[in-house]
């Protein structure tokens, strides 16, 4: 079994294996299976939310079909006024599902990018091993132990914003499934409509926020990945620095 | 370069990485005040449509003003909040370029000590005369 011995390369933490080769780190071996899927996930769902678009683009024609008198008196459960509750509730979610699929892909560009550093990792080994020195490895820097994190975060806030819209989608369906004319534009509060007042306060103001909160997420996941390309850029110094360290040993 | 100078370059955190960090954490912090911001309007929001639509069009710098200033900040806040939050993610990727320019930067300096300590480590040459790259 290898053993981990801790030793300094050029003022860096580093960590001598001894008794095998070195490996990849658990992160990264499971990043190497799981970011195929990750994107190949976002991407069909990017997919399927731009085949969405054209379906609500179809319902939209057909809605605005009718004339404003029309659409406006259209009463509870009439075909015009499920049509249009339908689509104020897709265009709730479909935006939620879209950017969770874009999620999903930035979180794949993550587990690529640590399969990455698992890959030199395991390069750097190989070739100490070939050169016949001691296997050195650089020790795991803290960004690399905040990246991970940062994404998987990230994703879970995507996935958080697309349930909320699917919660909005549900009451903007209900508040829009009424005439406009007669029930909704005469709701007042405390009055007739009360309800359907505080539906539609309900929709304006989690969007107000919902926004930003997919863009925080977006956000953690673009942290994930730059701190993902600093763990790259250390490791390659590393790297450097005990190339240099094997010839001035060779060399003495 | 010598052994000794690309060790000396390789010590220590490249001047790139700090300026990824910066640029990363100015955009979180954008990001995240645009989300409290978001919050904030979500209370206005909510109070703004807590009114009849009658009591909405009516309002007037006479008749109701607070419900024409409340949709005014509602309208003027989210006029700049949309881009402010497209101005966090352009952090970001300015982050993620430097990060990247880094990676250049680092693979030069890497091929060097490749070149440099290969030949001494191989005992084929003195591998001093490792072409400097611009590292």
């Amino acid at each position: 079994m290898a053993t981990q011995t801790a030793t300094t390369v050029n003022g860096t933490k580093a960590l001598k294996i001894t008794g095998g080769d070195v490996k990849m780190t658990g992160m990264q071996s499971m990043a190497e299976k799981m970011w195929i899927p990750f994107t190949a996930m976002g991407l069909m769902i990017v997919i399927v939310a731009f085949i969405l678009g054209i379906v609500i683009s179809g319902m939209e024609s057909d809605y605005y079909s009718n004339s404003k008198e029309v659409r406006d008196a259209a009463v509870q459960g009439s075909d015009i006024a499920v049509d249009r509750g339908t689509i104020e509730a897709m265009k709730q979610w479909v935006p939620g599902f879209k950017f969770f699929g874009l999620g999903l892909m930035l979180g794949g560009i993550t587990f690529l990018l640590a399969t990455i550093l698992g890959n030199l990792r395991l390069a750097g080994g190989r070739v100490q091993r070939a050169l016949g020195v001691d296997q050195v490895v650089i020790k795991k820097p803290m960004i690399a132990n905040i990246f991970p994190m940062l994404m998987m975060m990230g994703v879970m806030v995507m996935l958080a914003a697309f349930i909320i819209s699917i919660v909005l989608a549900t009451i903007a369906g209900d508040y829009w499934d009424n005439s406009i004319a007669t029930v909704l534009n005469p709701a007042t509060p405390g009055g007739q409509g009360d309800d359907l007042l505080a539906d539609i306060g309900t929709i304006k103001s989690i969007n107000a926020w919902l926004t930003p909160f997919k863009f925080l997420g977006m956000a953690l996941l673009f942290s994930g990945i730059a701190l993902a390309l600093l763990t790259i850029v250390k490791v390659l110094r590393f790297q450097a620095s005990r190339f240099v360290e094997v010839a001035q040993q060779a060399g003495k | 370069m010598t052994l000794q100078q690309i060790s000396q370059k390789a010590r220590g955190t490249h001047r790139g990485t700090n300026i990824a960090l910066l640029l990363v954490l100015a955009g979180m912090m954008i990001e995240m005040t645009a989300f409290i911001i978001g919050i904030a309007l979500g209370i206005s929001y909510a109070d703004y449509w807590a009114n009849s639509q009658a009591v909405r069009d009516a309002a007037s710098p006479t008749n109701n003003p607070g419900i024409l200033s409340q949709v005014g900040t509602i309208t003027a806040v989210e006029a700049w909040l949309v881009p402010f939050k497209f101005v966090g993610l352009s952090m970001f990727f300015s982050g993620i370029a430097a990060a990247l320019y880094t990676i250049v930067k680092t693979m030069q300096l890497r091929g060097d000590a490749f070149a440099a300590s290969f030949p001494i480590a191989l005992g084929i040459g003195s591998g001093t005369d490792a072409d400097g790259g611009n590292s």
